[in-house]
């Protein structure tokens, strides 16, 4: 029998969304941190929540895992209110914290034990699930080790071997690949698909633009707002035809000249490209008698021109810019 | 709830046998400190003050006075017998030196001009630098001038045959004797004053250093954070957290307790009981500062900070080492402050005046007091941060 970690049947498992909102906000003072935020997130999904440094995503996720109450605004996290049944919702959701944030002097056995005991979980039930848990993540050899003493791969799997003690339906994830290198990071990526596919919801939040394209859906946060939720490729659809590779000779003065074109509205540089981005869709075609001869005359040759696939990452900036012009008028 | 509570102390007790070092230094520093504090606090009594003597008289008067005063024990004397005025400059200059703390001069007319039925003069030279022991040596002069007048004019009288023994002689010159009666510390003691201030003033220390840290700690290292998404609430936390260190101190008191008995022989003469509920009260609002402070910091910094703030104060103030009536007035009202005050007083009552708790009402009321507000503030913050963000 294959071991699972599927979570135990809940009443609520029968309604599709496990995560349904409605004009959340939450203001300090006259900060409107988070702004009539409306939120769908399907069972069994991985949702990748992006936006920059201050965009809300923290505020929204603490209203989210009931620790923090919205001023204004409803809805149902595991198929609890969000204002009156928080407990409910902290005992049905699991949290794995942003930085390292078990216990360095215990071991992992105790930690796992730690927080067990504090969702109520003791004896041959701990027993059980401790076993299952610490041989799918594989921490099982290094029970007894103090966690502080474990690398930084080792350290995120006892924090999610620990946010998952409880069995939850939805479990929050903030950044949980900060900082562990690639080979890891795929390993806990694998982890995460294996979850999602026992039925377990997995919100996630990143900066790294890679891990989002790997999500089901991803929601974009951005001055407390949240101003695209969809699913990658859609997203993506959106900027079809708004970028333009071009490769070139001599990088920076071409750079230099196509950033002064009036409706470019930015030019990155990926080695010995150029990637042209337009704010609204265009015919490449259209641009390429420009572009050349803009780049020509600044002293640079063209070697090749031809329209570029977004990816989120262009995206991200692309929204970025958007505030900005926004502000700016 | 009790589950939790008993859950949360077991890790952190796990986490106080992990951390070895410190766990040693909860357990043997009030032990220790009791010793040492026991042995050099004393109530302040200044012994063997170096003294010189200078005698220009070379007389008989003179020879009684010096006799007078080397049998007052507060004076280490150094006397010059057959002095010139060269001893006395000499003498000057070790004062000036700190070499002495007080010159007797016995001029060179002092016994003609008694005998010549005048009058004598002693000079004492103190050094007014020291604060401390200046008021003794005066006052210690004092009593050997009276002492010694009182043996000339009974000598006078014999003398003169007015009376025929030395005991009419006595009865003539101090008719109104002075009888004194201490109660509660016959001995005066010196430790049973300072012993119970010595263990309140270390276990303040300790239980707020050590109560100030937890939960900044578990701020510092993310686990706070991770606390707040559990089921676990806030006055569970606080309890969980407290529980460890409650019995960690009453195991020093205990301790305390035994070393003070065994040392210095200062016992729980009161009532045990109303001992063991000051004690408790105390252990408990001490830890509830602790926590607050905690509650309040950012991280165990900035908790060490505030709680050295804070102790620093009580050290003066709270009647630990010295009286409150030593205080000025004006500061007296900033003793109430601190529970440690109290403490000391209450304690000492029981201890000495074998006081009820009738007797010390007001001051388990205080304490009382500082354990409901410091568990409520902090409970208060601790569950408005946790849902402030």
């Amino acid at each position: 029998m294959n071991p699972s970690l599927d979570p135990i049947d809940k009443s609520s498992s029968n309604n599709a969304f496990v995560i349904k909102v409605d004009e959340l906000t939450r203001s300090f003072g006259d900060i409107v941190a988070v702004d009539h935020l409306s939120l769908r997130v399907r069972r069994g999904e991985i949702f990748g929540f992006l936006g920059p440094n201050g965009a809300g995503k923290t505020t929204t996720i603490k209203m989210l895992c009931g620790l923090l109450a919205p001023t204004y605004g409803n809805g149902q996290v595991v198929g609890y209110d969000l204002r009156h049944e928080r407990h409910q919702i902290k005992c049905n959701s699991g949290y794995m914290a942003q930085n390292f944030s078990l216990y360095p002097d215990l071991t992992c056995e105790e930690n796992f034990r730690f927080f067990s005991g504090v969702y109520g979980i003791y004896g041959e039930a701990l027993r059980k699930r401790m076993r299952l848990l610490f041989d799918r993540l594989e921490l099982a050899e290094r029970s007894r080790t103090q966690a502080g003493k474990l690398s930084g791969g080792m350290r995120q799997r006892l924090a999610l071997a620990c946010a998952l003690v409880h069995s939850p339906e939805l479990v929050f994830l903030d950044e949980p690949t900060a900082g562990v290198d690639p080979n890891q990071r795929q390993r806990l990526w694998d982890l995460l698909y294996d979850l999602c596919q026992e039925g377990t919801t997995l919100f996630v939040t990143t900066h790294y633009l890679d891990e989002a394209e790997r999500c089901h859906n991803v929601g974009f946060m951005l001055d407390g707002h949240l101003i695209a939720h969809d699913s990658p490729p859609l997203l993506k659809k959106r900027l079809q035809d708004h970028m333009i590779g071009i490769e070139v000779r001599n990088t920076v003065p071409a750079l230099r000249a196509v950033r002064l074109l009036p409706d470019v509205r930015d030019v990155t540089l990926y080695g010995y490209e150029l990637r042209v981005f337009y704010p609204t869709a265009i015919d490449w075609r259209t641009k390429e008698e420009i572009l050349k001869k803009t780049i020509v005359d600044a002293g640079s040759q063209v070697i090749n021109i031809y329209p570029l696939q977004p990816t989120l990452e262009d995206l991200f900036m692309s929204f970025t810019h958007q505030l900005r012009d926004a502000q700016a008028a | 709830m009790l589950r939790n509570i008993l859950h949360l102390s077991i890790k952190e007790f796990i986490q106080l046998w992990r951390d070895r070092r410190t766990l040693i230094f909860l357990l043997l520093t009030p032990t220790l400190l009791t010793i040492l504090f026991g042995y050099a606090v004393g109530t302040p009594k200044a012994t063997a003050i170096p003294t010189r003597v200078i005698d220009l008289d070379h007389g008989q008067i003179a020879d009684e006075y010096i006799k007078d005063i080397s049998d007052n024990e507060t004076f280490a004397l150094d006397v010059r017998r057959h002095a010139e005025s060269s001893d006395l400059e000499q003498a000057e200059q070790d004062l000036k030196k700190d070499k002495l703390k007080a010159i007797i001069v016995l001029p060179h007319d002092l016994t003609s001009s008694l005998l010549e039925g005048g009058r004598g003069q002693v000079t004492g030279i103190v050094d007014g630098s020291d604060t401390f022991s200046a008021p003794t040596i005066l006052r210690e002069l004092g009593a050997v001038a009276v002492k010694n007048n009182l043996k000339l004019a009974a000598g006078y009288l014999l003398y003169e045959g007015i009376v025929k023994t030395q005991a009419q002689a006595a009865l003539r010159v101090a008719p109104v004797e002075l009888k004194t009666d201490i109660r509660y510390n016959p001995e005066l003691k010196s430790q049973n004053f300072t012993i119970p201030g010595i263990i309140g003033l270390i276990l303040q220390l300790l239980t707020i250093i050590i109560m100030a840290t937890s939960i900044a700690r578990e701020r510092e290292r993310g686990t706070m954070e991770q606390l707040a998404v559990t089921p676990l609430t806030s006055s569970e936390i606080f309890i969980g957290k407290l529980v460890p260190y409650f019995i960690l101190a009453i195991i020093d008191t205990i301790n305390a307790l035994v070393v003070a008995w065994l040392l210095f022989h200062v016992q729980l003469a009161g009532h045990y009981a109303v001992v063991t509920v000051i004690i408790l009260m105390f252990i408990l609002g001490s830890l509830g500062i602790g926590q607050l402070i905690s509650v309040l910091s950012k991280n165990q910094n900035q908790a060490i900070q505030i709680a050295i703030f804070y102790i620093f104060p009580v050290v003066i103030l709270s009647g630990a080492f010295n009286p409150i009536e030593t205080l000025p007035t004006n500061v007296r009202p900033f003793t109430y402050l601190f529970p440690l005050t109290y403490f000391c007083r209450s304690v000492r009552a029981s201890l000495l005046r074998e006081a009820s708790f009738y007797d010390v009402k007001y001051d388990l009321l205080a304490l009382l007091a500082f354990v409901i507000a410091t568990f409520g503030l902090s409970v208060f913050f601790l569950r408005r941060q946790a849902t402030k963000g």
